[in-house]
């Protein structure tokens, strides 16, 4: 408008307003109406209709205009007063015991079983110390320190009355019947035909009959020998023999 | 001289009437509704005559959906509620110029609620009918910033929110209408 190098006190002093076509004079009966005060004394009488229009607007309700209502109520009830129940039973555990001690009792009965388990694991390992390992052994039937191999690893496995301390009969005896019973399987150690008790490290091992005795007898029953099984036959070289570890012996 | 039907009706009691609503009060809903749907109703037959009270249901059912997560005064629940309202107009509009539907028919006479008095009722609701008539004729943006100032309760800064125009163009929106609406009163000799 002024182009370059005309300074800014050169440009004309516009009288320019938003609402040239309003002065604030009329604007303040409208004004008041439009809050809702009614009209101002002193008003237009040409604002008298419109007072009357607007109060026509914010009469009382009419009976059309309540008929939503059991809609209404009905999505409130549906999406706010049935899970209110919701939100209460969450405010009580969360001041009850289900948020509070539940959460702790859980995680320490969780922590509780798994230091169980983990001690039962070590205790039967033979990896506690002294008398843990004793008390292991009195109280869940762990192996002790110090025990024969075998003796620990029938124990170990076996884990009854027969294989306390005080049981003076052989572990790899108890297969004769003797032994306990109840037990969905028998553990053993691989016994070795005209030999002592094993020495290796005990093993447990499924009970497998063996399918031949050594030179076709069976060997002589006495102290520290093994007691075959009763059912335990001899077979025809050619005959088809099963031994896949199971107590069902030669077919 | 104007009875207001929507609009510091509550006042002090608004905050425990809206608790308790957001608590599942159905009784504190219903005095939320009662005060409110009239006044939308008459907003929306002004900006949307042929679907309001569809428009009307819908806001509802979007206003009970957030009414937990709310929070604010009685100035802000009713601009929260007429915002919700002009949305769902806008959002149907919208519907009908992807989707012709043929309107189903109204519910019949009978079943319409009747008040005690209800020739007094007749004739209030004519005055009431004739001044949305009225207010039809004006420009939509004009007719809004009255129905919204007026009816809503709102001043011009939530009309100007609401609306998505500045305060000073609300303002004058308004005195125009009411201009307006006094130069098709006084052209005629209405009146109510």
């Amino acid at each position: 408008m002024t182009g370059g190098g005309v300074s800014g006190n050169d440009m004309p002093s516009l009288p320019w307003t938003a609402r040239q076509d309003v002065s604030p004079a009329e604007d303040t009966p409208l004004e008041s109406l439009l809050a809702g005060n009614g009209l101002p004394a002193g008003a237009g009488v040409e604002l008298r209709p419109v007072a009357d229009v607007l109060s026509a607007l914010t009469a009382h309700p009419g009976g059309d205009e309540l008929a939503g209502l059991t809609a209404a109520r009905a999505e409130f009830s549906r999406r706010v007063a049935a899970p209110v129940q919701v939100r209460q039973s969450r405010r009580w555990r969360s001041f009850g015991l289900v948020s509070r001690l539940g959460v702790r009792l859980v995680a320490a009965a969780a922590i509780v079983v798994m230091g169980f388990g983990c001690a039962a694991a070590a205790a039967y390992a033979g990896a506690l110390p002294t008398a843990w390992q004793q008390f292991a052994h009195r109280t869940i039937g762990a192996p002790v320190h110090g025990a024969p191999h075998e003796t620990r690893a029938v124990t170990g496995a076996a884990g009854s009355a027969a294989h306390r301390p005080s049981s003076s009969r052989p572990a790899y005896q108890t297969r004769s019947g003797t032994g306990p019973a109840g037990h969905g399987y028998r553990p053993h150690t691989k016994p070795r035909l005209h030999a002592a008790p094993p020495t290796g490290r005990p093993f447990m091992r499924l009970v497998r009959p063996p399918i031949f005795p050594s030179g076709g007898r069976w060997p002589p029953v006495g102290n520290n020998t093994f007691r075959w099984p009763a059912r335990t036959e001899q077979i025809a070289p050619g005959a088809s023999v099963s031994n896949a570890g199971s107590m069902r012996g030669v077919s | 001289m104007l009875v207001r039907i929507l609009g510091a009706v509550f006042g002090e009691e608004f905050p425990a009437v809206l608790a308790a609503a957001q608590g599942g009060s159905e009784a504190a809903f219903t005095r939320l509704w009662l005060d409110a749907n009239p006044a939308l109703l008459r907003y929306l037959r002004v900006i949307a005559p042929e679907t309001a009270e569809d428009a009307a249901a819908e806001t509802w059912v979007q206003v009970v959906r957030g009414l937990r997560r709310f929070r604010g005064d009685e100035a802000a629940w009713r601009a929260w509620l007429f915002t919700t309202a002009r949305r769902r107009v806008i959002d149907a509009s919208r519907r009908r110029s992807r989707h012709r539907e043929e309107p189903l028919h109204d519910a019949p006479a009978e079943a319409m609620p009747v008040t005690a008095d209800a020739a007094d009722e007749a004739m209030e609701r004519l005055g009431t009918q004739s001044a949305i008539a009225l207010l039809s004729e004006l420009p939509r943006l004009q007719a809004e910033v009255i129905l919204l100032r007026v009816v809503a309760g709102l001043d011009t800064n939530a009309v100007a929110r609401l609306l998505g125009r500045s305060p000073g163009a609300v303002r004058i929106a308004g005195h125009r209408g009411l201009r307006r609406l006094a130069e098709i009163l006084n052209r005629a000799g209405v009146t109510l």
